[in-house]
């Protein structure tokens, strides 16, 4: 019985395993937005991306119910040309926090000592659904989150993060860094040092966490852990890698919005250009909290 | 949820879907072969639970050796098409960082429901496969009966997968040292 048979592969050979197109299939998409948002908690990052995703869900089965009672076919593809994307992506630079994955909640979780002891280094120690091991962001890290709906573009989740990943090797390339991928996750520049890590949700086809890149992160935080679970690996950062310290993620930002834009195959454009309406309310819930004017979107 | 908790939703589940079974045609004496199969978790070779209660509702998922053969599960997507399925019919698919391998039903009959939630918390299917990460429900056909004489007993199940980790690990000693 071949239920799994995939399975079977895995612990063969991975030369059945077809390769990502090298270039996004149509339909062509509008541009996407950005917005940066500085010294967000982490909790208030997760929140407000769940909030995107449950909007996206909902918007996108509007569009199909109204396309069921009878919209044609060049209404569909007029939707996704014009208004009909309501991919966001998300830069962000965290306060400092420690997120823990699920394998390690409950009878695994650190102890409380060592939860202790981390928040005493002035982070905050989150436990949350995803698997992998323990991480660190915060200030001088650029992640991003990408809210985008893979169904139209195809892109399966394995070829969605190698996308993720040539976007960062792209702009460590802007910077002279040679990066590339390992049989680990993230980005390294060879098999000992790690500058970005990756990990990505997916939900009804719609994306949401996604990088980490570390551009003058205080990599202290790290030394503190053993982050991903790695040992006898370190972490590093451009700035470290170049030994310039003018590096942060204000400079890292123009080049990887250009590298992203270059993989993906669209534009980027800043939020407040597209919709100012949203881009304050974004901005509204990162400082307060509070979601009234999100749901009114 | 606990798996007897389960067990007796399907049951009030089972009961409230009478009608779909009484168009079934079911051979003479088929109740008792579901009788004889009723709560009790079999496994199949390709890392599957069911467990099948008296209606013939068979619930399943994928066992905690599989999941953790997958790596962290990602995307969860069912196909919304077909209700009466025959055994290896694909029903939806999983996304991983290697793969997107299809979710098959193991056993022929008609869909009852399908775990709506796992798409929005894949991770569940890593973290609770054999519990909350049920994937189905199936009410299971005439050809069913002789599908599940294919299903292990937990104590056949395990000795495979020792065999599996017996021959993973001398796969790999061998990668390391070819001349073993």
């Amino acid at each position: 019985m071949l239920s799994l048979g995939p399975l079977q592969a895995s612990t063969t050979t991975t030369s059945t395993v077809p390769t990502c197109p090298s270039q996004i299939p149509r339909p062509r998409l509008p541009p996407l937005p950005y917005i940066y948002l500085r010294n967000l908690p982490y909790h208030r990052g997760s929140d407000l991306q769940q909030f995107l995703v449950d909007r996206q869900i909902r918007l996108r089965k509007e569009r199909e119910d109204k396309r069921a009672v009878g919209a044609d076919e060049t209404q569909q593809s007029a939707d996704l040309s014009e208004e009909g994307s309501h991919d966001l992506l998300l830069i962000v630079e965290h306060t400092p926090t420690y997120t823990n994955g699920r394998r390690n909640r409950g009878a695994q979780a650190i102890s409380d000592q060592e939860a202790d002891r981390l928040k005493k280094l002035g982070a905050t120690y989150v436990e949350s659904l995803r698997g992998g091991e323990i991480t660190y962001h915060g200030p001088g890290q650029l992640v991003a989150y990408p809210i985008l709906d893979l169904k139209p573009i195809k892109l399966s989740v394995r070829c969605y993060v190698s996308y993720l990943e040539k976007a960062i090797i792209a702009t460590c390339a802007e910077w002279g860094v040679r990066a590339m991928t390992t049989e680990n996750t993230g980005v390294w520049l060879n098999d000992q040092q790690k500058i970005a890590a990756i990990g990505v949700h997916v939900q009804r086809y719609i994306t949401s966490h996604g990088l980490a890149l570390n551009c003058n992160t205080d990599l202290e935080y790290f030394n503190q852990i053993v982050a991903c679970g790695l040992s006898g690996k370190e972490t590093t950062s451009l700035s470290k890698e170049l030994g310039d310290p003018s590096i942060n993620v204000a400079t890292v930002i123009p080049m990887f919005v250009s590298g992203f834009g270059k993989v993906f195959e669209r534009s980027l454009v800043p939020l407040e250009d597209k919709d100012k309406a949203l881009e304050q309310a974004v901005r509204e819930y990162c400082q307060t909290g509070d979601f009234s004017k999100l749901k009114d979107l | 949820m606990s798996l007897r908790t389960l067990s007796s939703r399907l049951r009030v589940a089972a009961q409230a879907n009478r009608t779909i079974k009484s168009n079934l045609i079911l051979r003479p004496g088929a109740t008792a072969w579901m009788r004889s199969y009723s709560t009790i978790k079999k496994f199949s070779k390709d890392h599957e639970w069911i467990q099948v209660t008296e209606d013939g509702v068979t619930t399943f998922g994928f066992t905690n050796y599989g999941q953790g053969k997958y790596g962290d599960i990602l995307m969860v997507e069912f196909q919304s098409a077909n209700k009466d399925v025959k055994r290896g019919d694909v029903i939806g698919f999983i996304g991983n960082l290697k793969t997107a391998p299809d979710i098959m039903a193991p056993v022929s009959g008609r869909i009852l429901r399908l775990n709506e939630s796992l798409t929005m918390t894949p991770s569940v299917l890593n973290s609770a496969p054999e519990t909350e990460g049920w994937i189905g429900q199936i009410q299971m056909g005439p050809e069913a009966e002789k599908e599940l004489e294919e299903f292990l007993e937990e104590h056949e199940y395990k000795k495979l997968c020792d065999q599996e980790d017996a021959d993973w690990r001398m796969a790999m000693d061998k990668k390391i040292d070819p001349k073993k």
